[in-house]
Protein backbone atom coordinates (compact mmCIF):
# COMPACT_ATOMS: atom_id res chain seq x y z
CA UNK A 1 0.00 0.00 0.00
CA UNK A 2 3.12 2.53 0.85
CA UNK A 3 4.23 1.84 -2.98
CA UNK A 4 0.99 3.02 -4.60
CA UNK A 5 0.67 6.15 -2.06
CA UNK A 6 4.13 7.00 -2.97
CA UNK A 7 2.96 6.25 -6.57
CA UNK A 8 0.21 8.85 -6.03
CA UNK A 9 2.22 11.18 -4.50
CA UNK A 10 4.93 10.98 -7.78
CA UNK A 11 1.87 11.45 -9.91
CA UNK A 12 0.43 14.00 -8.16
CA UNK A 13 3.42 16.23 -8.16
CA UNK A 14 4.28 15.61 -11.85
CA UNK A 15 7.62 13.57 -10.67
CA UNK A 16 7.31 11.07 -13.45
CA UNK A 17 11.01 9.74 -13.19
CA UNK A 18 9.99 9.01 -9.31
CA UNK A 19 6.46 7.37 -10.35
CA UNK A 20 8.70 5.20 -12.83
CA UNK A 21 11.50 4.05 -10.15
CA UNK A 22 8.25 2.20 -8.77
CA UNK A 23 7.39 0.27 -11.08
CA UNK A 24 8.70 -2.89 -12.56
CA UNK A 25 10.91 -3.03 -16.42
CA UNK A 26 7.81 -4.94 -17.91
CA UNK A 27 5.27 -2.81 -16.37
CA UNK A 28 1.55 -2.75 -18.32
CA UNK A 29 -0.74 0.07 -17.22
CA UNK A 30 -4.24 -0.04 -17.87
CA UNK A 31 -6.95 3.04 -18.25
CA UNK A 32 -10.63 2.70 -18.34
CA UNK A 33 -10.41 3.86 -21.79
CA UNK A 34 -12.77 6.39 -20.97
CA UNK A 35 -11.01 9.83 -22.32
CA UNK A 36 -9.80 10.37 -26.04
CA UNK A 37 -6.07 9.52 -26.14
CA UNK A 38 -5.81 7.99 -22.74
CA UNK A 39 -7.02 4.51 -23.50
CA UNK A 40 -5.38 0.53 -23.63
CA UNK A 41 -2.58 -0.01 -22.15
CA UNK A 42 0.90 1.64 -21.30
CA UNK A 43 3.81 -0.90 -21.36
CA UNK A 44 6.90 -0.29 -19.60
CA UNK A 45 8.27 2.45 -17.73
CA UNK A 46 8.86 5.24 -20.29
CA UNK A 47 5.04 5.07 -21.43
CA UNK A 48 4.37 6.24 -17.86
CA UNK A 49 5.66 9.64 -19.52
CA UNK A 50 3.25 9.68 -22.39
CA UNK A 51 0.44 8.60 -19.93
CA UNK A 52 0.81 11.70 -18.18
CA UNK A 53 1.78 13.90 -20.73
CA UNK A 54 -1.76 12.76 -22.25
CA UNK A 55 -3.25 13.43 -19.14
CA UNK A 56 -2.02 16.59 -18.41
CA UNK A 57 -2.40 18.41 -22.50
CA UNK A 58 -6.35 17.43 -21.59
CA UNK A 59 -6.72 19.21 -18.05
CA UNK A 60 -5.25 21.92 -16.23
CA UNK A 61 -4.70 20.06 -12.87
CA UNK A 62 -5.27 16.15 -12.40
CA UNK A 63 -4.75 14.62 -9.00
CA UNK A 64 -5.71 11.25 -8.04
CA UNK A 65 -6.07 9.85 -4.21
CA UNK A 66 -6.82 6.90 -2.66
CA UNK A 67 -10.81 6.87 -1.67
CA UNK A 68 -11.08 3.64 -0.36
CA UNK A 69 -8.73 0.26 0.51
CA UNK A 70 -10.84 -2.44 -1.27
CA UNK A 71 -8.68 -5.32 -0.70
CA UNK A 72 -5.02 -5.19 0.44
CA UNK A 73 -3.65 -9.22 -0.47
CA UNK A 74 -0.09 -9.86 -0.86
CA UNK A 75 1.23 -8.55 -3.81
CA UNK A 76 -2.53 -7.33 -5.12
CA UNK A 77 -4.04 -4.26 -3.82
CA UNK A 78 -7.77 -3.28 -5.47
CA UNK A 79 -8.75 0.28 -4.73
CA UNK A 80 -11.12 3.08 -5.11
CA UNK A 81 -9.24 6.07 -6.57
CA UNK A 82 -10.58 9.73 -6.57
CA UNK A 83 -9.69 11.58 -9.36
CA UNK A 84 -9.84 15.59 -9.59
CA UNK A 85 -9.37 17.73 -12.55
CA UNK A 86 -10.39 21.01 -14.20
CA UNK A 87 -10.45 20.71 -17.86
CA UNK A 88 -8.11 22.77 -19.47
CA UNK A 89 -10.90 23.95 -22.17
CA UNK A 90 -13.65 24.42 -20.17
CA UNK A 91 -12.94 25.43 -16.85
CA UNK A 92 -14.77 22.59 -15.18
CA UNK A 93 -13.87 21.10 -12.27
CA UNK A 94 -14.75 17.31 -11.98
CA UNK A 95 -14.50 14.47 -9.28
CA UNK A 96 -14.79 10.79 -10.46
CA UNK A 97 -14.05 7.67 -8.91
CA UNK A 98 -12.13 4.89 -10.91
CA UNK A 99 -11.66 1.45 -9.83
CA UNK A 100 -8.48 -0.06 -9.91
CA UNK A 101 -6.52 -3.60 -9.62
CA UNK A 102 -2.79 -3.48 -8.99
CA UNK A 103 -0.43 -6.27 -8.66
CA UNK A 104 3.11 -5.96 -7.03
CA UNK A 105 6.21 -7.67 -8.17
CA UNK A 106 9.78 -7.60 -6.14
CA UNK A 107 8.22 -4.80 -4.27
CA UNK A 108 7.49 -2.81 -7.67
CA UNK A 109 3.96 -2.16 -9.27
CA UNK A 110 4.06 -5.12 -12.13
CA UNK A 111 0.41 -4.16 -13.80
CA UNK A 112 -2.52 -1.57 -13.16
CA UNK A 113 -5.95 -2.47 -14.66
CA UNK A 114 -8.68 0.31 -14.36
CA UNK A 115 -12.35 -0.26 -14.64
CA UNK A 116 -15.75 2.18 -14.13
CA UNK A 117 -17.24 -0.57 -11.33
CA UNK A 118 -16.06 -2.16 -8.30
CA UNK A 119 -17.40 -5.23 -9.37
CA UNK A 120 -15.58 -5.03 -12.54
CA UNK A 121 -12.51 -4.66 -10.83
CA UNK A 122 -13.21 -7.49 -7.97
CA UNK A 123 -13.88 -9.70 -10.92
CA UNK A 124 -10.44 -8.98 -12.62
CA UNK A 125 -8.91 -9.76 -9.20
CA UNK A 126 -10.63 -12.93 -9.17
CA UNK A 127 -12.62 -11.41 -5.90
CA UNK A 128 -15.72 -11.16 -4.77
CA UNK A 129 -17.43 -9.23 -2.30
CA UNK B 1 -12.51 20.73 -0.69
CA UNK B 2 -16.24 19.52 -1.33
CA UNK B 3 -17.26 16.40 -3.03
CA UNK B 4 -18.21 17.11 -6.41
CA UNK B 5 -20.19 13.20 -6.37
CA UNK B 6 -23.06 14.97 -4.33
CA UNK B 7 -23.51 18.16 -6.30
CA UNK B 8 -27.41 18.27 -7.33
CA UNK B 9 -28.35 18.87 -11.13
CA UNK B 10 -28.35 22.32 -11.26
CA UNK B 11 -24.72 22.38 -11.27
CA UNK B 12 -23.72 19.74 -13.43
CA UNK B 13 -26.29 20.93 -15.74
CA UNK B 14 -23.84 24.34 -15.92
CA UNK B 15 -20.77 22.38 -15.67
CA UNK B 16 -21.79 20.23 -18.64
CA UNK B 17 -22.89 23.40 -20.92
CA UNK B 18 -19.61 25.17 -20.10
CA UNK B 19 -18.13 21.90 -21.26
CA UNK B 20 -20.14 21.41 -24.16
CA UNK B 21 -19.90 24.94 -24.94
CA UNK B 22 -15.60 25.29 -24.41
CA UNK B 23 -15.70 21.95 -27.06
CA UNK B 24 -14.12 19.84 -23.76
CA UNK B 25 -14.97 16.85 -24.34
CA UNK B 26 -12.58 15.13 -21.01
CA UNK B 27 -14.47 17.14 -18.85
CA UNK B 28 -18.60 16.69 -20.53
CA UNK B 29 -17.26 12.49 -20.37
CA UNK B 30 -16.06 13.09 -17.09
CA UNK B 31 -19.69 14.91 -16.04
CA UNK B 32 -21.39 11.97 -17.31
CA UNK B 33 -21.91 8.18 -15.56
CA UNK B 34 -19.90 5.14 -17.48
CA UNK B 35 -23.59 3.85 -18.04
CA UNK B 36 -25.37 7.38 -18.96
CA UNK B 37 -28.20 6.66 -22.02
CA UNK B 38 -29.73 9.11 -24.02
CA UNK B 39 -30.87 10.29 -27.11
CA UNK B 40 -30.73 13.20 -29.34
CA UNK B 41 -32.61 15.47 -32.03
CA UNK B 42 -29.38 15.42 -34.37
CA UNK B 43 -29.80 11.49 -34.27
CA UNK B 44 -33.67 11.55 -34.42
CA UNK B 45 -34.27 10.57 -37.88
CA UNK B 46 -32.40 6.83 -36.58
CA UNK B 47 -34.06 6.72 -33.47
CA UNK B 48 -30.55 5.74 -31.62
CA UNK B 49 -30.07 5.74 -27.94
CA UNK B 50 -26.53 6.56 -26.91
CA UNK B 51 -25.35 4.38 -24.11
CA UNK B 52 -22.31 4.74 -22.46
CA UNK B 53 -18.89 6.55 -22.34
CA UNK B 54 -18.44 5.58 -26.06
CA UNK B 55 -21.57 6.33 -26.83
CA UNK B 56 -21.24 9.89 -25.64
CA UNK B 57 -18.09 10.42 -27.84
CA UNK B 58 -19.59 8.96 -30.70
CA UNK B 59 -22.90 11.56 -29.85
CA UNK B 60 -20.10 14.17 -29.24
CA UNK B 61 -18.57 12.99 -32.74
CA UNK B 62 -22.44 13.29 -35.16
CA UNK B 63 -23.23 16.73 -33.10
CA UNK B 64 -19.46 18.34 -34.17
CA UNK B 65 -19.68 17.21 -37.43
CA UNK B 66 -23.07 18.13 -38.23
CA UNK B 67 -22.79 21.55 -36.73
CA UNK B 68 -20.20 24.11 -36.99
CA UNK B 69 -19.57 26.45 -33.74
CA UNK B 70 -22.36 24.53 -32.24
CA UNK B 71 -23.99 26.71 -29.05
CA UNK B 72 -25.83 25.61 -26.39
CA UNK B 73 -27.34 28.45 -23.74
CA UNK B 74 -29.11 27.44 -20.78
CA UNK B 75 -32.18 29.58 -20.50
CA UNK B 76 -34.07 27.97 -17.56
CA UNK B 77 -33.84 24.93 -15.50
CA UNK B 78 -36.82 23.22 -13.23
CA UNK B 79 -35.38 20.64 -11.16
CA UNK B 80 -35.90 18.48 -7.90
CA UNK B 81 -33.51 15.59 -8.02
CA UNK B 82 -34.75 14.72 -11.89
CA UNK B 83 -34.86 18.29 -13.69
CA UNK B 84 -36.34 19.93 -17.34
CA UNK B 85 -33.56 22.37 -18.64
CA UNK B 86 -34.82 25.21 -21.39
CA UNK B 87 -31.91 25.51 -23.87
CA UNK B 88 -31.17 27.10 -27.54
CA UNK B 89 -28.76 25.04 -29.52
CA UNK B 90 -27.52 27.36 -32.52
CA UNK B 91 -25.15 26.80 -35.12
CA UNK B 92 -24.36 26.38 -38.55
CA UNK B 93 -25.68 23.49 -40.09
CA UNK B 94 -25.12 22.68 -43.89
CA UNK B 95 -23.94 26.13 -44.27
CA UNK B 96 -27.11 27.42 -42.93
CA UNK B 97 -27.66 29.49 -39.62
CA UNK B 98 -30.23 27.37 -37.15
CA UNK B 99 -31.23 28.15 -34.07
CA UNK B 100 -33.37 26.32 -31.63
CA UNK B 101 -35.48 25.92 -28.51
CA UNK B 102 -35.46 22.47 -26.80
CA UNK B 103 -36.11 20.99 -23.96
CA UNK B 104 -34.15 18.21 -21.94
CA UNK B 105 -35.56 15.58 -19.33
CA UNK B 106 -32.28 14.44 -17.19
CA UNK B 107 -31.66 12.67 -14.35
CA UNK B 108 -28.29 12.67 -12.05
CA UNK B 109 -26.67 9.91 -9.82
CA UNK B 110 -23.91 10.46 -7.82
CA UNK B 111 -23.02 13.90 -9.19
CA UNK B 112 -23.08 12.23 -12.74
CA UNK B 113 -25.59 12.63 -15.57
CA UNK B 114 -27.15 10.05 -16.14
CA UNK B 115 -29.80 10.09 -18.73
CA UNK B 116 -31.11 12.69 -20.69
CA UNK B 117 -33.62 13.31 -23.96
CA UNK B 118 -34.22 15.71 -26.23
CA UNK B 119 -38.30 17.20 -26.43
CA UNK B 120 -39.95 19.69 -28.24
CA UNK B 121 -42.27 20.76 -25.94
CA UNK B 122 -42.11 21.84 -22.09
CA UNK B 123 -45.21 19.41 -21.32
CA UNK B 124 -43.04 16.21 -23.16
CA UNK B 125 -39.69 16.92 -20.86
CA UNK B 126 -41.76 17.50 -17.67
CA UNK B 127 -43.78 14.13 -17.83
CA UNK B 128 -40.68 12.39 -19.16
CA UNK B 129 -38.48 13.55 -15.72
CA UNK B 130 -41.96 12.86 -13.84
CA UNK B 131 -42.33 16.28 -12.66
CA UNK B 132 -45.87 18.19 -12.41
CA UNK B 133 -46.90 20.37 -15.74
Amino acid sequence: MELLRFGYEAFNQGDVLQAKSLVTADVEWGTTGTFPGIEGVYRGPEALQAWTDAIRSAWEWFEVSLAELVRDEDDLLVVVERIRGRGRRSGVDVEMLTYAVYWAEDGKLRMRKAFNTREAALEAAGLSE
Amino acid sequence: MTSRLSVDLPAIAEAAYRALNSGDLDAFLALTAHDVEFTSLVAEAEGRTFRGHAGVRAWWETVRGAFEDPRWELLDMRASGDGVVKFRLAGTLAGVAVEQTMWQAATAREGKLRWWAFFRTEDEALEAAGLPQ
